[in-house]
């Protein structure tokens, strides 16, 4: 390569003169007019001298008072330093259009450049033919004594990741007051979500049931306490919530009346989750600024839509305002320093998490129950009121009803009594290896237990009975 | 050559309603610009900006067609379902040319659409364009201010990523990676974005033949996990944050989900990698980031716990022991930990004795146990970290939970259901009402729970449950105080629902609750902090027409009079001339700053305000208070005069001295009221005051006056306190 002459008055006489701001892009202009010339005319015509010295000029009034201009074409639109850069101009779409051919869509000239390695540069455009593979561009630019100039192709990021997709209810036979109760929830948040009013009534005979009928049942405990192989972050969650909460309220000996407006509020505590889009609620990756508010709206959308329903209790709408708030006065919403949760929505928020934990997200599968324990214990203090959160535990046992769960002896079995006297011994009901029930109760606690204990928790075997079938 | 043909006119989108109309919607657009314009012009609440608002809200009420104007926005002018609008230079400069500077791609507008949303669309608009912050979002602002019927949506910045030239290593892994996914796709996925669609671009060098990256590929074509972090940093915030450290913090858990995606062998090497970050933060960053991200997620089974089998031993058993700081429960975490790590045999039997060394040097003595406990706790410690071949893992962190209702457990427990009990449900609904009006940037949509609130605190007042008044006006008065700056429309709205209180009935009701005692006075005076200066007026009305509760009411204002003065002395001149004196008494007690005002109440056609005020005066107790009082002496006659006379006396020495001195150089008074001055004399002796020598050898001067003796009898007192 032969050094280039320039004229005496180039290029660091015009650095120093103040000239007005130019056109960013008549840096990348000149050099595709440049390129053009090495390639038509021999390396001494003048022509090729002026242009690298009006491209010389150029480049040093952009570096006077920045370290690198970076021109970034994508998808035709120009981007100069990162930011957009709009100015209609057809000869800014010719260039445009000559470095996309090129498969150049980004060209970055940095401080200290001289007037070789951009003259390299252009001839070294001429010669490319923009073909993908082989050396690398950079390397090549290199051995031509390029260093202060790169070139480079702009492809988008695909920011798609694959999830798990879970059933977005449970399946399988159900307690039937559990599916019913499931079904009166389902129709009361679609009503809500669509637009219309909450039925007060409907969701008094949705308590009712869950509190005369499906917590009478073992097999809709079983339902709710195990870990759940499905995504339901609305009416599922609620009704599970609300039995959760009549769990607690009946350990803590909560009296009837006050039980009622518990499981209300559990029921509905999520119910502003229907005016946050669906996409935003399962995202599993990182929520931007304004999805994450929209999330945490939630409260805020719910305890709205409830203050302005009529014929509900006054504590339902305060617990769905309340129920991610702390015990230390975070969470959210923002209510000001030192404002604690009400005492119903600490006993919402202990069930809350604690289904939330067990049940399936896209992103991660259910938490065993025994592990959730030792989750909410961990949190208790902080977001949660530990005192519940023992009170709830006591209740549950870490293997609750309805858990499968591998013994020390290799055999599966499910969980069909517990005793809060000894949380870790529960009484199971063994299944043959091919996973079918064995009537054979095994009282880990008791003289049949002595040589058995419980290793983990286990996803249900293929073709074990119904928890029905067996509790 | 490229030869760029001319596109051919675009098939245009039906009008969806507007077939016929487009005219109203031109004239909509030009409404808009103007107002936009007054609003950058003039302040918000000038009559232009009124009028141009409205303009536009009228136009949309009177005008035919379907419920919503949407317009999207291209370089130079606005589209309504691709027939374009605002074409004229007026328009184009004042709205085209900011909703593009803004990045606002699309506009919606409902019909119903109030003066506030539109106001709230110009401010915000004005703001975004005019401002260099990045991360403004006329969306965000929107949404902030709680506008549901003008919807924007934002072009999203673009984020240009520049991951270098890539080695032929990262090559050959993308190649790996990519022919891994092909051959085993995973089942039973759905797809979702993980960042936000189109917003990164990655700039490669123009030789790699990729069309495009994913996230994994991503991940191991920048290889730094800081630099990774960086680069999703951007993507999901606003502007590219300044510190690679933070970055990585913020964003460990997306890093780690990207890592964890990855083949297992190439997975544990990024991991290896990004363990390296961690040990290489600043050592308080990384035990925060320990005990709030990585350690937690152990129990969460997560896969940012990962990063700790990448550890080397010593620092894995240093972050393990982090737990003992972090958890309540037994150092059976630890051993849990481990198991939940899935640490090999041999390397779990390594890192336990570092544990337990640390258990034993540190942790115990920083729990502050006591010999015994310490050797209990050693010895469970070992019993809960013991390897037991045979068991697939063990329960003990289970074991570790106290799940015993203790007494103080049992308290808890017992007061929580006495405080559900005992909630009383009208109180719950108010105090859900008042936070819901705290949290809604929209005053419209506050105002229902303004008025919800509002009628729930007056059934209280009706009940006479004024202590459960007390709390609500309190909650009312602390929301006002908490969005006087950030939302002040909410904030007048709830002033307003104050003011309804303010009237003669209610304070005539605080009043008998406050004469009634027993912490009645305390309610009372809350109500009264709450309700602010606002009430005076009522308080006042009721001191006309009951003079019995009049004067319990003046005595709560004289309580809280530094609240009342301002408003009472700013409104002195249009109050009946019969509350003068009451308010004479309250500036009293408010204290030094309203001198001037009490000395303006001096009035001899009223003796009992001038007496009051003169009282209140000589409470305030200043210089320049006896300096009004002095002055008025000058003029006084009769009854005036002893009151002011009895007024100075009540001034402390210090403060009244200097007064008197510059009463008693003013001989006229002296003439006219001689034993006034004698008096006078006589307390301002008590006193070091200075430049009083020749003040009171001019009074001596007067003792020839032999035909008045009073005059005699006052100049040799002055005579005398000379030659003293």
């Amino acid at each position: 390569m032969t050094a280039t002459r320039l004229p005496s008055n180039s290029p660091g006489s015009v650095a120093t003169v103040a000239e007005p701001a130019i056109d960013p892009l008549l840096v990348v202009r000149e050099l595709v007019s440049l390129r053009r010339l090495v390639g038509l005319y021999p390396a001494d015509h003048p022509l090729i001298g002026e242009k690298l010295r009006e491209l010389d000029a150029a480049v040093r009034r952009q570096l006077d008072e920045q370290p690198e201009l970076q021109v970034d074409i994508v998808r035709g639109d120009v981007h100069v330093d990162g930011e957009p850069f709009r100015q209609e101009s057809r000869a800014h779409a010719h260039l445009i259009a000559e470095l996309t051919e090129l498969g150049v869509q980004s060209v970055c000239i940095r401080h200290g450049v001289s007037a070789d390695e951009l003259r390299a540069t252009a001839e070294f455009l001429w010669r490319y033919d923009g073909k993908p593979g082989g050396e690398s561009v950079q390397e090549r630019l290199q051995r031509e004594g390029v260093r202060h100039v790169s070139l480079g192709r702009i492809v988008p990021l695909d920011t798609r990741w694959a999830s798990r997709k879970w059933p977005d209810a449970p399946d399988g036979a159900l307690d039937p007051a559990y599916e019913e109760a499931l079904g009166m929830a389902q129709e009361a948040f679609h009503r809500v979500s669509s637009g219309g009013d909450l039925d007060a009534g409907a969701v008094r005979d949705t308590v009712q049931l869950l509190i005369q009928r499906v917590a009478g049942s073992h097999v809709a405990l079983g339902h709710v306490l195990a870990v759940k192989h499905y995504e339901n972050l609305t009416w599922c969650h609620s009704v599970n919530v609300a039995m959760l909460s009549l769990l607690i309220g009946r350990q803590v000996r909560l009296d009837p009346e006050s039980i009622v407006s518990l499981v209300e509020a559990a029921l509905l505590h999520d119910i502003g989750k229907t005016r946050v889009p669906l996409e935003v609620v399962q995202k599993p990756g990182a929520l931007d600024r304004s999805e994450r508010k929209l999330i945490e709206a939630h409260a805020t959308y719910g305890g709205e839509i409830l203050a302005g329903t009529g014929g509900l209790r006054p504590l339902t709408a305060t617990v769905a305002l309340e129920h991610h708030r702390w015990m230390t006065g975070g969470g959210y919403p923002d209510l000001g320093a030192g404002v604690l949760p009400h005492p119903m929505s600490q006993i919402v928020s202990v069930a809350d998490v604690y289904e939330a934990l067990t049940g399936a997200r896209s992103y991660k599968p259910p938490t065993p129950p025994e592990r959730a324990c030792v989750i909410l214990a961990r949190i208790a203090g902080e977001q949660l009121n530990a005192a519940l959160v023992k009170a709830f535990i006591g209740t549950i046992t870490f293997f609750p009803i309805g858990s499968f769960v591998r013994t020390s002896r290799d055999e599966v079995g499910v969980v069909v009594r517990t005793s809060s006297e000894d949380p870790l011994r529960p009484v199971i009901m063994l299944l043959r290896d091919d996973g079918e029930a064995v009537m054979e109760e095994v009282d880990l606690a008791g003289p049949g237990g002595e040589h058995r204990h419980i290793v983990e928790s286990v996803p249900a075997p293929e073709g074990a009975p119904s928890l029905g079938d067996i509790l | 050559m490229t030869v760029v043909a001319a596109n051919p006119e675009p098939e245009r989108e039906p009008l969806a309603g507007w077939t016929g109309r487009l005219e109203a919607a031109e004239a909509f657009v030009l409404l808009l610009a103007k107002a936009l314009r007054q609003v950058h012009a003039y302040p918000l609440r000038s009559q232009v900006v009124i009028d141009a608002v409205n303009a536009c809200v009228s136009h949309l009420v009177v005008t035919d067609g379907p419920d919503e104007i949407s317009l999207s926005v291209s370089p130079d002018t606005l589209l309504l379902h691709d027939h374009p609008l605002g074409e004229t230079p007026f328009v184009r400069h004042e709205l085209t040319r900011r909703f593009r500077r803004a990045r606002v791609a699309h506009v919606r507008i409902n019909r119903d659409a109030t003066a506030r949303d539109l106001t709230r669309l110009c401010v915000n608009l004005l703001r975004v364009s005019e401002s260099a912050d990045r991360s403004l979002s006329v969306a965000v602002l929107m949404a902030e201010d709680g506008v549901e019927a003008v919807g924007v949506e934002v072009t999203l910045r673009r984020e240009i990523l520049d991951v270098g030239a890539s080695g032929s290593s990262q090559r050959d892994l993308i190649a790996y990676e990519r022919r891994r996914r092909e051959e085993s796709p995973p089942a039973n996925t759905r797809t979702v974005h993980l960042f936000p669609p189109h917003r990164g671009w990655i700039r490669l060098d123009p030789a790699e033949s990729w069309e495009s990256i994913t996230l994994a590929e991503l991940a191991i074509l920048v290889e730094d996990p800081t630099a990774l972090a960086g680069i999703l940093e951007r993507l999901v915030g606003d502007s590219a944050p300044a510190d690679g450290d933070r970055s990585l913090e913020r964003r460990f858990s997306d890093v780690s989900t990207l890592f964890a995606g990855l083949e297992p062998r190439l997975s544990g090497m990024m991991f290896a990698k990004l363990a390296r970050a961690v040990l290489a933060l600043d050592p308080a960053r990384r035990q925060e980031l320990l005990k709030r991200t990585v350690l937690p997620a152990i129990f969460d089974g997560r896969s940012e716990a990962s990063v700790l089998r990448a550890f080397p031993d010593p620092e894995l058993a240093e972050a393990l022991c982090l737990l003992l700081k972090v958890e309540s429960a037994a150092p059976a975490l630890v051993a849990s930990a481990m198991d939940q790590l899935k640490l090999e045999p041999e390397r779990r039997a390594s890192v336990l004795p570092l544990v337990a060394e640390i258990i034993e040097a540190r942790v115990t003595p920083m729990l502050g146990l006591d010999r015994g406990t310490e050797l209990a706790l050693d010895q469970q410690a070992r019993r809960l970290t013991r390897i037991e071949p045979g068991e697939r893992r063990s329960f003990i962190e289970l074991a570790g939970c106290d799940l015993r209702l203790d007494d103080t457990a049992q308290e808890v427990i017992a007061s929580v259901c006495s405080g559900i009990r005992d909630t009383d449900g009208t109180m719950a609904e108010i105090v859900c009402m008042t936070n819901l009006v705290l949290l809604q940037p929209n005053p419209e949509v506050a105002e229902a729970f303004v008025t919800a609130a509002t009628r729930h605190a007056a059934a209280l007042v009706a009940a006479g449950r004024w202590t459960d008044v007390a709390t609500t006006l309190e909650g009312f008065a602390r929301v006002t105080g908490l969005l006087r700056e950030r939302r002040p429309e909410v904030a007048t709205l709830v002033e307003s629902a104050l003011l309804t209180f303010a009237t003669p009935d209610f304070v005539a009701g605080l009043m008998a609750q406050h004469r009634q005692g027993s912490g009645g006075e305390a309610v009372a005076l809350r109500v009264i902090d709450a309700m602010g200066p606002a009430v005076a007026p009522a308080l006042l009305e009721l001191v006309q027409s009951d003079a019995t509760a009049g004067s319990v009411a003046v005595g709560l204002m004289c309580e809280r009079a530094p609240l009342f003065a301002p408003a009472l002395a700013g409104s002195l001149a249009s109050l009946p001339r019969d509350l003068r004196h009451h308010v004479a008494r309250v500036l009293g007690h408010a204290g030094a700053g309203y001198e001037d005002c009490l000395g303006a109440m001096l009035d001899r056609t009223d003796e009992r305000t001038t007496r009051e005020a003169l009282r209140a005066l000589s409470r305030i107790a200043t210089g320049a208070a006896a300096v009004h009082v002095a002055d008025a002496a000058r003029h006084a006659r009769g009854w005036m005069t002893t009151a002011i006379i009895e007024a100075l006396l009540r001034f402390p020495v210090e403060a009244g001295a200097p007064a008197i001195r510059d009463l008693l150089a003013h001989r006229p008074f002296v003439l006219a009221n001689p034993e006034a001055a004698s008096r006078v004399i006589a307390r301002v002796a008590q006193g070091r005051v200075s430049n009083l020598e020749p003040v009171l050898r001019d009074v001596w001067a007067l003792r020839f006056r032999f035909w008045n003796r009073a005059l005699v009898r006052t100049a040799r007192n002055a005579g005398a306190l000379v030659s003293r």
